[in-house]
This record gives C-alpha cells, sequence and structure tokens, in this order.
C-alpha cells in the first residue's frame, strides 16, 4: 500500500495555499489588491485582520515590511512563526513562510487571533492560474470558477442583465455566482482570489 | 372637482366676445362682481384639459339681464356632446370635465364651445363660441446634462463593487405616461446612497455637475395631443416650447446651479399648456451634487469618479464655503478633524484603511469602501487620515496628493483627532514621536492640510499655553516647524493615492 502521504504534492517548506478567507470570527473579506491581500474585520467588532499570501517568501516578506512600516510608532520585533512584530496584545504581525498576517485587536486579543489563523494556514501551491480572459464575438469575459472574488480595470463595459439602464459595473461583481457581465474591449486588469486569498493578476 | 377659483391661476382664458343690444332688454347694473353687464352680450372661453391630469376646462359665459343662456359642448363633427348649461341666468363659469352627458369620458381631440344668448321666448339673441381641446400630456423620461460629471455607486462590502452611471444616461424615467385610468406619478428622488436603484424606471437618480455649470434637462414628451398647440414650460428652465408627442425639448436652466459647492435639492416644475392655459402641473424632485469642478484624481474612471455615499455629506458638510480649492479643502480639513467621529489610534498608530503595495510608503493604497462602512473601526492613523482627506477632497473637485513626512522625529504639542488635550507624546510616556506622517498638499509639499491633527499655534509650539491651529492651507515649511521638536523630517512620497 502507498502510504497516501506520497501522493500528496510536495512544496517547498514554508509555501502554503494561504487562509480560507471565509472564517466564522471573521467577518466577510474584502479584497483589496494582489499586492496587499485581504482584510475582515473581526467578529466581534473591535479588530481587524489583514491576509497576504505571496508567491514565495520573498514577497510575504516586503509585505511583512511594508506593514511595519505603516505603523506611525514603531513596533518592537516579537517572536512568533518564521517573523513577527508587535506585543501580541493589541497587535501581532507575522509570516509564516509565503503567508503573512497582521492582526489589530482593541480587546488586546492579537496573540490568540494570530495563533489561531496560524493554525489555519492550508498548505499547497502558493498561486493558481485560474481565471481567463476570453473573447467571443460579443466581446471579452472573465472565466473564473470557484473565485471568491473578480475585480477588474478599464474596457469597455458592457451591461449587466441586472443592472439599471445607464448604470454600468466598472468591476466585475463578485463574489460568485459572477454576473453575467462582458467588455467590449479588454480590461486592463482582471485580479481574481480564490477562497484561500490567493490571488491571480491578468494584465 | 375643481372650483374655478383654483383653477383661475392657472388658467389663462382665450376669450371670445360678441355682443349685441336687442330691444326690450332693460339694461342692467354694471357695476361690481357679478352684475349683469349693461349690454345684452354673451363671451365664452375656451382652453384645453388633461382629465387624467385632474384638470377641467373652465368655461366662462355672461349674460345680459333679462337673458339665458345655454352652453353646450360640440365634438369635431359638430354634434353637442355635452350641455353645460340650459336657459340659466347669468352664467359665469361653468366647469367641464371632458365627459359627454352620460357621463362617458370624451376622446382626446379638437372641441367647440358654443354658447347662445336666449331672450325671454328662447330665442337665440347672439353666439359665440371658442375652440376647446382634451389632450394627454406627460413626459417619458428626463436627461439632464451639460457638464455633467459622471457618479458610481459603491455597492456592497468589498472593493470593486462599482455601479458606474452613464453621464449621458437618464435622470427620470418611467414606463408611460399613464394607465390609462390615472397618470403615472413622476418620480421620487433616490435616496440609497449606497446601492444604485434596481432599475432608472420610477427612480430619480442623482446627478453632479460643476457648481457653476448651467445644466439642460431634455425631456421625452409623450402623449396625445391632437391638434393642440401644446407648450411645455420648466419653471427657471426657460421659455415655454411647442412641442410633438415625441418630441425631445432641450431646457436650460436660468441661472448657475449654486453659488459654490453644495447638494441642490429642487422639485422641476413641468407645466403643460395650451394657448397659453395650463392643461396640467407636473413635478419630480431632482438631487443635484454642485462640485467644485471634475475631480482630482490622475486617474479616469471607477472608481476615480465621485462616490455618491462620500460626495452627498461631504457636499453637505461644506455648503456655503466659498468655491475655491483652499476654502473647499480647508472646509472638508476641519469636517474630517471635528465631525467624522474619528480617534487617533494612540497605542500603536496603526493604519485600518491604508497599505502601501510599493517600496517605502510608495503607491498608498486605501480601503474607501471599508472607510466608509467603518468595517475596521474608526481608531485610526495619519496614513488614514491623508487617504480620506485625499479622497473627499478630489471627489468634489479639488486636488490633493498625499506625502510622506520622513522620519523618527520627536513632536511639538498637538491635539491629535478625536483626543481633548495638547500633547507631545501622543503614545504616552515614550511614545513622544512619530516614525513618519502622512499629509496631504496641492502644490508638491509648498501647501499643507491635514486632518491627522492640530497644531499649536502660538509663538512657541513646544510649550503650554496651546492655541489650537487646524491644518488648513499651512505652507510645508511652517508646518514641520511646528510639527517637529527634534529630528530630521523631509517630504517624501509625493503621490496620488490608489482607491479600492
Amino acid at each position: 500500500m502507498i502510504p497516501l502521504l506520497l501522493l500528496a504534492p510536495a512544496f517547498a517548506a514554508g509555501i502554503h495555499a494561504g487562509i480560507p478567507v471565509h472564517q466564522r470570527d471573521l467577518g466577510d473579506p474584502a479584497f483589496q489588491s494582489a499586492e496587499n491581500g485581504w482584510t475582515a474585520p473581526l467578529a466581534t467588532g473591535d479588530g481587524f485582520v489583514r491576509v497576504y499570501v505571496g508567491r514565495d517568501e520573498s514577497t510575504a516578506t516586503d509585505w511583512f515590511l511594508r506593514q511595519r512600516e505603516g505603523f506611525s510608532r514603531l513596533i518592537p520585533d516579537y517572536t512568533f512563526r518564521d517573523q513577527a512584530a508587535g506585543d501580541g496584545v493589541g497587535v501581532l504581525l507575522f509570516r509564516d513562510g509565503n503567508v503573512a498576517v497582521m492582526v489589530r485587536s482593541e480587546a488586546g486579543a492579537a496573540l490568540a487571533i494570530g495563533e489561531s489563523l496560524a493554525a489555519r494556514i492550508v498548505d499547497g501551491p502558493p498561486s493558481l492560474s485560474f481565471a481567463t480572459l476570453q473573447r467571443d464575438e460579443s466581446g471579452w469575459t472573465v472565466v473564473a470558477p470557484g473565485a471568491a472574488f473578480v475585480q477588474t480595470r478599464g474596457g469597455g463595459v458592457i451591461q449587466c442583465g441586472n443592472l439599471p439602464a445607464g448604470a454600468l459595473p466598472a468591476a466585475e461583481l463578485g463574489p460568485p455566482p459572477i454576473q453575467p457581465c462582458g467588455w467590449t474591449t479588454r480590461p486592463d486588469d482582471v485580479t481574481a482570489w480564490d477562497n484561500y486569498g490567493r490571488a491571480t493578476v491578468i494584465h | 372637482m375643481l372650483h374655478a377659483r383654483t383653477l383661475g391661476p392657472l388658467l389663462t382664458l382665450l376669450t371670445l366676445t360678441l355682443g349685441c343690444q336687442p330691444k326690450g332688454i332693460p339694461l342692467g347694473d354694471d357695476t361690481g362682481p357679478g352684475a349683469y353687464p349693461a349690454t345684452p352680450a354673451v363671451t365664452v372661453t375656451g382652453g384645453a384639459l388633461d382629465p387624467l391630469l385632474g384638470t377641467e376646462l373652465v368655461v366662462a359665459t355672461t349674460s345680459a339681464h333679462g337673458s339665458t343662456v345655454r352652453l353646450t359642448v360640440l365634438d369635431a363633427a359638430g354634434s353637442v356632446v355635452r350641455t353645460l348649461a340650459d336657459g340659466t341666468a347669468m352664467v359665469e363659469t361653468v366647469p367641464w370635465d371632458g365627459h359627454d352627458d352620460a357621463g362617458t369620458p370624451e376622446p382626446v381631440g379638437t372641441y367647440t364651445v358654443e354658447a347662445e344668448l336666449l331672450d325671454a321666448d328662447g330665442a337665440v339673441l347672439t353666439t359665440a363660441s371658442a375652440d376647446a381641446w382634451i389632450v394627454r400630456v406627460g413626459v417619458l423620461s428626463g436627461t439632464l446634462g451639460g457638464d455633467r460629471i459622471p457618479l458610481i455607486w459603491h455597492i456592497g462590502d468589498g472593493p470593486g463593487h462599482y455601479w458606474e452611471e452613464d453621464a449621458a444616461g437618464t435622470t427620470f424615467e418611467i414606463s408611460a405616461i399613464d394607465d390609462g385610468a390615472t397618470a403615472t406619478a413622476l418620480p421620487s428622488t433616490w435616496d440609497d446612497l449606497d446601492t444604485a436603484p434596481a432599475s432608472h424606471v420610477d427612480s430619480s437618480l442623482p446627478a453632479a455637475f460643476p457648481f457653476d455649470a448651467v445644466p439642460t434637462l431634455a425631456l421625452l414628451a409623450a402623449g396625445d395631443y391632437g391638434e393642440a398647440p401644446v407648450e411645455l414650460q420648466v419653471s427657471g428652465w426657460g421659455a415655454p416650447q411647442l412641442v410633438n408627442s415625441g418630441d425631445t425639448p432641450v431646457f436650460t436652466r436660468d441661472a448657475p446651479l449654486a453659488a459654490g459647492p453644495s447638494v441642490v435639492e429642487e422639485t422641476l416644475t413641468l407645466t403643460w399648456s395650451v394657448d397659453g392655459a395650463t392643461v396640467g402641473v407636473q413635478t419630480v424632485p431632482v438631487r443635484i451634487y454642485a462640485t467644485l469642478g471634475e475631480p482630482g484624481f490622475e486617474e479616469v474612471g471607477a472608481p476615480y469618479e465621485p462616490w455618491v455615499a462620500a460626495i452627498d455629506p461631504a457636499l453637505r458638510a461644506i455648503t456655503g464655503v466659498e468655491g475655491t480649492d483652499e476654502a473647499v479643502t480647508s472646509a472638508l480639513t476641519e469636517w474630517i478633524y471635528r465631525d467624522l467621529g474619528l480617534a487617533y489610534d494612540t497605542q500603536y498608530g496603526a493604519s485600518a484603511y491604508t497599505q502601501y503595495s510599493g517600496r517605502g510608503y510608495n503607491e498608498a493604497e486605501f480601503d474607501f469602501t471599508g472607510f466608509l462602512a467603518r468595517r475596521n473601526g474608526s481608531t485610526v492613523n495619519c496614513s488614514d487620515c491623508a487617504s480620506i482627506l485625499e479622497a473627499y477632497a478630489d471627489m468634489v473637485g479639488a486636488d490633493l496628493s498625499y506625502t510622506i513626512i520622513l522620519q523618527n522625529f520627536d513632536l511639538n504639542y498637538i491635539k491629535a483627532i478625536g483626543g481633548a488635550d495638547y500633547t507631545h507624546c501622543p503614545f504616552g510616556a515614550g511614545g513622544c514621536g512619530f516614525s513618519y506622517h502622512a499629509v496631504t498638499t496641492p502644490d508638491e509639499t509648498a501647501t499643507i492640510y491635514d486632518a491627522t491633527l492640530a497644531l499649536d499655534g502660538d509663538d512657541d509650539p513646544g510649550a503650554s499655553p496651546f492655541t489650537e491651529l487646524l491644518v488648513q492651507q499651512i505652507s510645508g515649511d511652517e508646518y514641520l516647524e511646528r510639527l517637529v521638536m527634534d529630528g530630521q523630517s523631509s517630504y517624501n512620497y509625493t503621490q496620488k493615492e490608489t482607491l479600492r
């Protein structure tokens, strides 16, 4: 019998698929950009998290450092996972491989929340090219099966069936089921996130 | 039923007068209202009515003392369809509701109102007549045009959910002017600032223009006017225009929209008339955002356009200020600092809604959607306040950029947003400086606006007493002098933010 372990795809150490974006103790995710990942408020209403899934440890480290620079008051180093900063009380910023997280808790639970999120990191490939732009006679469409959210920029938008006359969606209306919108001219960018927070960008 | 006196002001009556002096009829007293005229005469007045708009034709007649009047309405074939008066003495006014003697509505068309002056024996002394019309009038849509600025609604919770208004699109629309029995009311204003309506039909959507613009209003006329010379006028939007059903007359506002940035909420009054006589009046409310001008963003298209949920409160907050970039940005600075319920993060100085995508502090990315919903709360830092101020300013037509003061400097006394007291240690003991500070500038840091904090405006910003100085149009050099107690400080990374 072949051990199941041998059938699992092998990934480099510290490379993860991400963290599931829908969590009971978090509000709905808000997807920002491929460079900044997604955010969600704490369900308790007294803080929020930012989560970034990089394609490798280097991009996650860049995100970690950028987040750290965003504090008007210098926050100290902290010992947690691969890299961390904060005090574990109101703020915890950490990186685990290619996944980086910032927790801001006004209730002083930053470490507990960080530990909980770290425990939910799912191993897998860091990125998926699951979104495509397809062209047919009527124009361009975004095909992103299983996407948690799809965002577009630019392009000549074809009116969606359920939108008001004259009211055009400037960006795709995720989450799925994705609205049957299309583009007469190609969107400049398409960013799609999956349910682990992995982003794919089509330029 | 409407009384003649209530309709009187609406009606400019077409009058036809015929008179004679039959023998044997004594002259009456012709002084005072309601008095018989001295000369036996009959006068009849025509006009037009739209039965579905609730108007009635008021037929006015007079007769001489001792005579009586027979007043009838004839259709185009000359058949009497309604007798309004018969053998009546001293008829002054009689309403006609457009129905025949059996109570059946008469169709759209041209009619004749005829008055006959009868002597005591019932012989016709003289007659008078006038044209009358039954019409069905209305507008199917209205489109505000001119220098219109596209608006977008930001819907849902996630960045990237935008409904972008077509700036050439209709402002209000109805599917039909009536249902055969009643006139369809023109739409009321769409008041949800966050979500666009499911349809333009039956909604009066907001529009945006520079405050000094003179908008146009194109109305799609509909209905059945027969051969009546129908005119349409919009109060305050130019002279009446002769229209046919299916026409799209364009009206131009008599005056610029507003004296300065504001929210213009007014009711458009559409008056239909025939030969100067009012047939009906329709009203439709509109909400127009009078901005300083085109958005200040570098990029175009959504989301770099005014968001309805953003400019509505912002313009209301700054109504009354002068229409200049300086006045508007100063007013927005104070509004954000005092009135939005924000508080500085005195624990960490953590941003709640702003992240930097690029190296250093490049490519500031502002989650304006999240901010409007306060998804991450109301505790903010300087990056957030700069983002908020830039976003609001750019949306109402001012032009601000983001700039970063670096690095690790000690502070003079400040009063942070949401705070009550001046301090030079906003993070408490041991926290008497900023690692960086984000502010906004319209001119490459020559001038600074900052909604994060108030400075001490007296001669010694490093000691009490304190004189509150909001950071409104302060020179870049003075700002650093008042803000920084010790340490190197300089402006860096001046940029436009990215909106989400």
